[in-house]
């Protein structure tokens, strides 16, 4: 018996060692590979040679097939995501299961055997297409979202599925048992037959799109113009949803829930992170649908054990992480670089601010002909303008320092040439905005330093010349205005307001 | 009906309890465009089984329970963290972070797992029906746990939602407004997730995941479509949660019996029967139902059709005596253009309130029908007026804007009118203005 | 105009809900079912296996009834109200157990404080019997009828549970158990006969998912699962290429696909032989989890394997006749 146990082994030295070590041996199923005991296998060379030159027929057909589901699946799944039903397909494969039970229903009753794959996948399609049709009716009549949409129609349509197929099971039909997943299939048994339906599916999907490429982006961005245009929204509509049942019922047969569902989202969702252009977000997608598959079958070939479709939809989330971090504008670490440098020049342009109005205030007290440039601030008058801890500002003069805009000597900083010339922009900047801001939006002068503390950095060239323009009359603005509020070194908190 | 009995009694209450449980954080979750939140942590409850499975090595419920709630916890917390971090549309993050665990699972499971069965379904999901047996003595009495523990979740829920009932309202409307208004909508997102997470795992093992998927999202989406304030809302909600739910059962347990089946799937005919209340709501509600726009438009069409008469008429009377035309309802249908239902229905509907009279086969206007008919005929021509004044269309072009605005305008805005135009006498065609 | 509308629908409501609330208290005033035991008492069973063996050992004395059907794969099998029904009516329960009903068992256990006997006929065994994946020690495989001695042991638990239940008609079980074990002993001896006969190197039995480990073991067979055990299970592309190997090294003729399970992870690895020049073909439907539709020979337990060792013996080069060991199987149509 333990011989007879033995010999169904995989790998069989492995295999033996854990049988042993389990020490009753008779009564285990097989020695599988536990957590425990499954040391990573690197694939040897010639393994390795074996799957990149695709040279086993069922890798090519899968990668071949999960390849050109990448692209089509990247392709629609742009669109889908501008829409915001990325989800449509995790519904539709609920929403199918209706169409499952009565194509079954009819197919036994006939006579035939009721598992018949084509008849099943037809009255999924008819489902499907039903399920869409009830998404954008719940969508264009009432005020309902997306999201709600498919909600609806995914536990509704499911709730009836589970309902019949719980009377299927009273029926003496034979057979029905797993008939909810019988349709789904699974990447790695993927057939000759799916991949091409795929393949097939991926041309007329890239073809649709090039072609409707401009109606759909104004279905995506703009859809009050596409309907000025003349184009029918919900026709529009309709033939994107039928795209989408399309590719996601042959997905759904040919690899399974979790892959169809993934490829829609995950591939358009990471692309989104790359280019703010729709045609360059659809190409992005769709490669990185394509690689994603690839580089999952090529895993999947490789390594024992390794589910094909979830291994797929783990590199292709991998890709979205990169994506998330690596993007160029919209990436984490892009937006906290950018962050953190926009903190900076915020900071120190608000430093020399305080720089050259203590010098200014420290002018009018002595009264001379001195220039602000020659005045030093001290730093006990600096530290009370802003809520900056001594660290703060001191960190802050070095920095200023270093870039060559303040000299700081014994008694406290000074503005070198260059940082005056940049003051004197952040400050009158500063006080043309709080003017424009009295005269025109009616705030009181007390109040308009903090609004004006936000704008500042970011008036634009053209902005100033505008300002200038409007205030021309009321302000004399030239060489530099004065501050229209009383200036004081009464510390402030960090809300901006005056203690 | 012949065989109701207490277990029937059972699974209403507890229908009801999970339903009502899962409709109020279902209100929000509708609100925040988060419907698909059930169905998400229904696919990764997979990884959280795997998972439990491989720290504990049992495959009893209370672990399982144990595993499903974390990764719901966890599901809910990278769901808002992809969506914030990565700036990605709420219903792709779901997408997102539901397959990736899912896959997970789905490679621990073949990695690992292979020789035991841990599908959701074979040692989480229970059965609604099956709750009955599930009973624990509380104060005496026999109750079934699921009745206990979606009660307690229910409860729980509400005294969350009653005690922070400003804060997730802002939060879920305005989430800007919330900031400025001390409260941390992101905190409230962190604590409606959690609320979720537990909910939908505790009612999954109790009744099933398809009750739970459909409660969370159909019945709020119904109220939704009969009510614009969120308590009322969430009230409906629960009503027409708790309504599904008796439906549901009552279908399951009567309706296959007409064909000669035992019953059915009673969570599958609740889904169902929500389903069906929300198509009769999207029928029939008062204000958002597509019956009632469609009423509404009839109603309005008709009022305009019946002031046109009255127009029309009014027109007529003031031609001098010479053209004197024949003003038979055929006649008016003809210059008009609308059909005869609607003349036919508007001129009757006229003369029953007074403002026409049938003389000799012709339609007079009587005195109050002739006020009515000067005051719209002044809009008219106000309209038109203005329209040249301040607007400078050409006087050509007046004529058709004005035959719209007229039927909207009321007398302070008549009055507004001819003070922006200067009292004029005549209009641009030269016609006096009554 | 909206609010009369409004508050006319909540009275409406209110009516309706007044009027479930009242039928609600009737249904909890009204008597629960008779614990008082029915005559002939009544038992409840699960899949179709276990339904068989007790109807077998029970004879007339009990009214036996069977709540998953042919179609119902036991794993995930959730109950309607109508099947709570026969539950709460019954005496007692036979269940396979070992989680092979899932969550069910865990409802027949609490079931028992209702006053029902309950039974897990696999779980009452000797453990011997048992196999187990060695890493995950009790978590045993369900699947035990697929080897005939030990689900024998099974037929044995079941009379000792009736005798337990009804004492008086103790003798009639033992005399049902005695002439039912005789035809499972006769089963066995075809079912190791028709295996031996094929081949030694041909013994291979490669199914779309692992549901035949007790069958292997107790015949002398290799098997192999493309996916595991789990419905959810899904197979690599290497471990298909790797049963396409082994397939070709042992030169195996043929390969299964069952009831329950889409075909298409076995026609994989057809298509796979075929384009490297090994023709295999699909020897057949077995029936793993559930049985054939009820009626037929292969609606029973004897005809199910019965069916499952002639299709395999056939199909692998041994020597079965089509007819299998009572000549009554359907010819195969696949």
């Amino acid at each position: 018996m333990l011989l007879a146990v033995l010999s169904i082994l995989h790998g069989t030295q492995i295999a033996v060692a854990s049988d042993q070590a389990s020490g009753n041996p008779g009564r285990s199923i097989r020695p599988v590979n536990s957590i425990a005991d499954s040391s990573i296998h690197w694939p040897s060379a010639e393994q390795f040679l074996r799957v990149l030159t695709l040279r086993d027929f069922n890798t090519r057909v899968v990668v071949l097939g999960v390849a050109c589901l990448g692209l089509a699946c990247g392709t629609i799944g742009t669109f889908l995501l501008l829409r915001k039903r990325s989800l449509t397909a995790d519904a539709l494969s609920h929403a199918t299961l209706p169409g499952i039970a009565i194509a079954f229903i009819i197919m036994a009753k006939l006579g035939g055997d009721g598992k018949q794959l084509a008849g099943l996948l037809l009255g999924a399609f008819i489902f499907g297409g039903l399920g869409v049709g009830a998404i954008l009716v719940i969508r264009h009549t009432t005020r309902l979202k997306d999201d709600a949409a498919l909600g609806i129609v995914l536990s509704v349509f499911f709730g009836v599925g589970l309902s019949l197929l719980n009377l299927i099971q009273q029926m003496p039909l034979g057979h029905a048992a797993g008939l909810n997943r019988f349709i789904f299939g699974k990447a790695a048994s993927m057939l000759p037959v799916d991949a091409w339906t795929i393949l097939i599916a991926a041309l007329v999907i890239s073809l649709s799109c090039l072609v409707l490429f401009k109606e759909l982006t104004l279905l995506c961005f703009d859809q009050g113009y596409a309907r000025s245009q003349g184009w029918s929204v919900i026709t529009l509509d309709m033939v994107l949803m039928v795209l989408v049942v399309g590719v996601t019922v042959i997905a759904l047969q040919s690899v399974g829930l979790v892959l169809a569902v993934a490829m829609l989202i995950i591939p358009s969702a990471a692309a989104r992170f790359w280019t703010e252009h729709l045609a360059r977000m659809v190409i992005i997608s769709a490669v990185i649908g394509m690689v994603g598959g690839y580089l999952g079958a090529t895993i999947s070939a490789l390594v024992p054990r390794m589910p094909t479709g979830p291994v797929i939809v783990l590199v292709c989330s991998g890709a979205f992480i990169v994506s998330v971090a690596c993007g160029p504008k919209r990436g984490v670490v892009a937006r906290t670089v950018a962050q953190k440098r926009l903190g900076r020049r915020v900071a120190i342009q608000h430093l020399l601010r305080a720089v050259y109005e203590c010098s200014e205030m420290a002018e009018k007290k002595v009264s001379s002909g001195n220039t602000v440039a020659n005045v030093t601030a001290p730093l006990g008058e600096l530290v009370k303008v802003r809520s900056w801890s001594i660290n703060q500002l001191s960190r802050l003069i070095r920095s200023a320092c270093r870039g060559k805009l303040l000299v700081s000597g014994n008694s406290g900083v000074a503005l070198t040439d260059h940082g005056l010339r940049e003051a004197e922009r952040v400050v009158r900047n500063h006080r043309l905005w709080e003017t424009y801001l009295i005269h025109y939006a009616d705030i009181a002068p007390s109040h308009v330093d903090r609004d004006a503390d936000e704008i500042e950095h970011i008036l634009g060239h053209d902005m100033i010349v505008h300002l200038e323009q409007i205030l021309s009359g009321k302000v004399k603005s030239d060489p530099m205005p004065p501050s229209p509020h009383h200036l004081s070194v009464a510390p402030t908190d960090v809300n901006g307001v005056t203690a | 009906m012949t065989q109701w009995s207490i277990l029937d009694t059972w699974i209403v209450i507890v229908g009801s309890l999970c339903a009502a449980a899962c409709a109020l954080p279902g209100t929000l979750l509708v609100l925040r465009k988060m419907s698909m939140m059930g169905d998400a942590i229904s696919h990764t409850v997979l990884a959280g089984l795997a998972i439990a499975f491989l720290v504990t090595h049992r495959r009893d419920p209370a672990t399982m329970f144990v595993g499903a709630v974390v990764i719901g916890l966890v599901t809910a917390l990278l769901i808002q963290l992809v969506g914030s971090l990565g700036r990605t549309e709420i219903g792709a993050s779901m997408g997102i972070v539901f397959t990736s665990l899912f896959a997970m699972g789905l490679v621990l499971m073949r990695q690992a797992i292979d020789h035991v069965e841990i599908d959701p379904d074979c040692v989480l999901y229970g059965a609604i029906e099956a709750s009955y047996f599930d009973q624990i003595t509380w104060m005496g009495m026999n109750l079934p746990r699921a009745a206990i523990i979606n009660g307690g979740a229910g409860i729980f829920n509400l005294l969350l939602i009653v005690v922070l009932y400003k804060e997730f309202k802002v939060s879920a409307f305005d989430p800007a407004l919330s900031t400025t208004l001390g409260i941390n909508a992101n905190v409230m997102h962190y604590l409606l997730m959690t609320m979720t997470a537990v909910t939908t795992v505790a009612a999954f093992e109790t009744v099933g995941s398809i009750l739970v998927i459909a409660m969370l999202i159909v019945p709020p989406a119904t109220a939704y479509l009969l009510t614009d304030r969120l308590s009322f809302m969430m009230c409906w909600s629960v009503l027409l949660a708790i309504l599904a739910a008796i439906f549901g059962h009552v279908s399951a347990v009567t309706v296959p019996t007409w064909f000669g089946f035992g019953g059915t799937s009673t969570a599958g005919m609740m889904a169902f029967c929500a389903g069906l209340i929300f198509v009769a709501v999207w029928l029939l509600a008062p204000r958002h139902g597509v019956l009632s726009k469609v009423f509404h438009r009839c109603i309005l069409q008709l009022r305009i059709v019946r002031e046109d008469v009255l127009g029309l008429l009014y027109r007529l009377e003031e031609l001098p005596p010479s053209h004197e035309l024949s003003t038979t309802p055929a006649l008016l249908q003809g210059i008009l253009g609308v059909g005869p239902v609607l003349s036919t229905l508007a001129v009757s509907s006229l003369a029953r309130r007074g403002y026409i009279e049938h003389r000799s086969g012709q339609l007079h206007l009587t005195n109050q029908g002739r006020r009515a008919g000067r005051h719209l005929i002044r809009s008219h021509r106000l309209w038109e007026s203005f329209l040249q004044k301040h607007l400078h269309l050409a006087s050509d072009h007046v004529h058709e804007p004005a035959e719209q605005l007229e039927h909207i305008t009321d007398a302070a805005m008549q009055n507004q009118l001819a003070e922006r135009t200067n009292q004029p006498q005549t209009d641009p065609h030269g016609k006096k203005i009554p | 105009m909206g609010y009369q509308g409004r508050s006319d629908m909540n009275f409406f409501y209110s009516r309706i809900a007044g009027w479930l609330m009242l039928g609600m208290v009737a249904g909890i005033a009204m008597p629960v079912a008779s614990a008082t035991r029915s005559d002939p008492y009544k038992v409840i069973t699960t899949t179709g296996m276990v339904t068989d063996i007790v109807k077998a050992v029970a004879g007339d004395k009990a009214q036996v009834v069977g709540l998953m059907g042919e179609g119902i794969d036991p794993h995930l099998y959730k109950p309607n109200a109508a099947d709570v029904r026969k539950v709460l009516a019954s005496d007692c329960i036979f269940f396979n157990g070992l989680m092979l009903e899932g969550r069910m068992a865990d409802t027949f256990f609490k079931a028992a404080r209702l006053g029902k006997s309950v039974y897990p006929v696999t779980e009452s065994i000797d453990q011997e019997f048992l196999l187990e994946p060695p890493e995950f020690s009790g978590h045993w495989d369900p699947h035990v009828w697929m080897d005939v001695v030990a689900w024998s042991k099974c037929v044995e638990a079941v009379r000792e549970a009736l005798t337990q239940e009804d004492p008086d008609n103790g003798e009639y079980y033992r005399a049902n158990c005695q002439a039912y074990l005789k035809k499972l002993t006769g089963l066995h001896q075809y079912v190791k006969n028709v295996i031996a006969s094929i081949p030694q190197a041909q013994r291979v039995l490669i199914t779309a998912h692992d549901a035949f480990n007790y069958f292997a073991r107790a015949y002398g067979i290799e098997v192999r699962g493309v996916q595991g055990i789990s419905t959810e299970s899904e197979a690599g592309i290497s471990d298909i290429n790797h049963i396409i190997d082994f397939i070709i090294d042992r030169n195996i003729q043929a390969v299964f696909i069952e009831t329950s399970v889409s075909d298409k992870n076995v026609r994989a690895l057809i298509e796979g032989a075929k384009n490297r020049g090994h023709h295999v073909v699909i020897g057949g439907k077995l029936f793993s989890d559930a049985m054939g539709p009820s009626g037929t020979y292969e609606g029973t337990y004897f005809g199910m394997i019965d069916h499952n060792a002639t299709t395999i013996a056939r199909a692998l080069g041994g020597h079965a006749k089509p007819g299998g060991m009572k000549g009554k199987l359907k010819s195969d149509d696949h």
